[in-house]
């Protein structure tokens, strides 16, 4: 009977202490957030595109003050995420950023939170429509395809003239030099 | 002027030649240790990539391609200096000549190697090779640079030719066996033999001119990198002979920083003389003044227009959080050295030498105004301003480039005359020109001043 009692207790003092470390490590663990996309406008042509998200913790309560990344995801190279901007959150826990796209389509992108010590990290994506790029410079049409097309062979043919050149004037001075290096200087007056 | 002088000027231009000394040595010495900071500070770029730098997703060209363009400006500026005293044939242009040539090669070897620190991977340097495509103009500057090399060592080596054999003939048996086979080697069995004087004549005149548009198209395609880009700050149509003027400037200002050291160091006061600083220092007071008159031109057009994208580089310039360093370089770097040069009282050795070097650091900043402010606005991101700080790691690199110019200069006037002897001598002999004794006619007569 008192061994049965010891062992119970034994046990109470094993679960009481587990439990005790699982709440310490639950404590030390970061809290798991989610980032909430704000409905993004499709870009209006010549204006910039207004992205906002919202960053929340597991209760739902906002997190001001961290800072949130914003990247779309390009394919020239496979998919990879290139960052547009970023800004930090509010006192309502969103972050609102402006930039500028580069193409046109739609266009896949993603917010970052990389966590703090006490939020974890996480990252949400979202989708947006790009009807053109903010024009600061716009190509003419008209042709000068011609003069494109030139424009290799005449600088090839300059460069070949310049190399051409260097490769005379060291041969024709070596040659010179070999040629008259036998002969006696003829004396000075 | 009397041929008698003939053997103190072989003595003068030689001195260097063998002169060691502590001096020597202790500055060698220190220019080598600050040589291996920065190739500590590019083994460690090497072994952790450019998260070591402070550069970043915006400035992805810092203090790398300012020192690119700075040293190279510093080269070609040197080089189209050389070429014009040539073929002018200014007879006071034959203290400096040797000079400017070396600083050219020198400050070219120096800036070629930054694209390489600037790629962070310089194994894929040789990619601009395999897969360089002939409409970008990172692939046109690869072309004229390396033009520009073969052109000013070139340039550099055929009036050395003469003085090759002058120290195979004089001090040849004195030195090491490899240093009789290298003067032995490069002087080419050259005798001066008239059909030897005239061939070189010919072949240093069509240098002299084939070297000027060479050399201009270095900074005309490096300020192209710039402005072919529609990026705010650098789209502009003045930038290639602005690069150009500035390369001039800051390569006329650099000579006479060295030329003052050098003069002292080895003491060359009778070769190199008041009369030769006063008249570059008239030749910086131009440059200055042209480089202020388009800095303005460009400054005030863009001003005027104040179009959204470069607004924010204007203020970030003129009053902004770099306005502070643009102003140091405009009356730092232009206008009170301008008025050193100019006002009589301090138109004198010193004064001129404080006032190029001033104007040589003046031009290191504006480089770094064209790179850096032109990359911190993001043209992506909007309303938003990247600042850059340089790491130890690029001080230490750049540090490391600024000296090797010095370094390479030592050495190389340890192996090779500091001064064309072999012009000189010939000017004594009656000559208007280095070559024009053997009758040759190719150089064209002194344009006055004889």
């Amino acid at each position: 009977m008192r061994i049965r009692s010891l062992v119970a207790v034994a046990l109470l003092g094993v679960v009481g202490a587990l439990s005790l470390l699982a709440t310490a490590q639950a404590e030390d663990t970061p809290q798991v957030t989610t980032i909430t996309v704000n409905p993004t406008p499709d870009q209006t042509p010549g204006k910039p595109v207004t992205a906002s998200a919202t960053l929340t913790d597991k209760s739902g309560k906002t997190i001001s003050g961290v800072m949130l990344k914003f990247y779309v995801i390009t394919d020239a190279f496979g998919p990879l995420p290139m960052k547009m901007a970023e800004a930090t959150t509010d006192s309502t826990g969103t972050a609102t950023v402006s930039f500028k796209p580069t193409w046109v389509g739609d266009i896949k992108a993603r917010v970052y939170f990389n966590g703090t010590k006490d939020f974890a990290a996480s990252q949400a994506d979202f989708q947006f429509k790009s009807v053109g790029p903010v024009k600061v410079h716009a190509n003419a049409d008209f042709g000068l395809q011609s003069v494109r097309d030139w424009a290799p062979f005449v600088v090839a043919a300059l460069v070949a003239i310049i190399w051409t050149t260097f490769i005379v004037v060291f041969l024709r001075v070596v040659i010179a030099m070999r040629a008259e290096s036998g002969k006696p200087t003829p004396a000075k007056p | 002027m009397t041929t008698t002088a003939a053997p103190d000027i072989r003595e003068l231009a030689m001195r260097p030649i063998n002169q060691g000394g502590w001096r020597w040595w202790t500055i060698f010495a220190a220019l080598t240790a600050v040589i291996a900071w920065g190739a500590a500070g590019l083994a460690v770029q090497f072994k952790d990539g450019l998260s070591v730098t402070g550069l970043d997703q915006h400035v992805s060209w810092g203090f790398y391609i300012s020192n690119l363009i700075f040293f190279m400006g510093i080269s070609y500026g040197a080089a189209i200096a050389s070429a014009i005293l040539r073929l002018t044939d200014v007879p006071w242009r034959r203290g400096l000549t040797r000079m400017l040539e070396s600083i050219g090669l020198a400050a070219a070897l120096a800036g070629a190697a930054f694209p390489v620190f600037d790629l962070g991977r310089p194994d894929r340097a040789w990619y601009l090779i395999r897969y360089g495509q002939v409409g970008s103009p990172v692939v046109w500057d690869v072309i004229v640079v390396t033009n520009y090399l073969v052109a000013v060592i070139l340039f550099l080596y055929l009036p050395l030719i003469p003085d090759f054999a002058l120290c195979r003939d004089t001090i040849g048996a004195k030195v090491g066996k490899v240093r009789r086979f290298l003067y032995r080697v490069l002087s080419l069995g050259w005798s001066g033999r008239p059909g030897q004087k005239r061939v070189l004549a010919q072949s240093i005149t069509v240098m002299s001119i084939l070297i000027i548009p060479v050399a201009a198209a270095v900074p005309s395609v490096l300020a192209w990198l710039f402005s072919v880009t529609v990026r705010p700050g650098w789209n502009s149509t003045i930038f290639a002979p602005y690069f150009v003027l500035g390369a001039v400037f800051s390569g006329v200002a650099a000579l006479v920083v060295i030329m003052a050291v050098f003069r002292k160091a080895y003491h060359l006061e009778a070769i190199v003389t008041e009369r030769h600083f006063k008249m570059l220092g008239y030749g910086l007071i131009v440059l200055g003044c042209a480089y202020l008159y388009f800095m303005i031109s460009e400054y005030v057009t863009e001003g005027y227009k104040m179009s959204e994208e470069t607004g924010p580089q204007l203020e970030l310039l003129l009053t902004g959080d770099l306005a502070w360093l643009f102003w140091l370089f405009t009356i730092g770097g232009i206008i009170l050295p301008v008025l050193v040069i100019a006002l009589p009282p301090t138109r004198n050795i010193p004064g001129i030498t404080v006032a190029a070097l001033a104007m040589v650091l003046g031009m290191y900043v504006k480089r770094f105004l064209i790179v850096v402010p032109g990359l911190a606005e993001s043209i992506i991101e909007t309303n938003t301003m990247t600042v850059y700080h340089p790491t130890w790691v690029e001080v230490a690199i750049t540090a490391a480039a600024a000296a090797a110019i010095p370094w390479f200069l030592m050495l190389f006037f340890r192996l090779f005359p500091v001064i064309s002897i072999h012009e000189y001598e010939a000017e004594l002999e009656g000559g208007s020109s280095a070559f024009e004794a053997a009758g040759s006619g190719a150089v064209p007569a002194a344009a006055g001043g004889k």
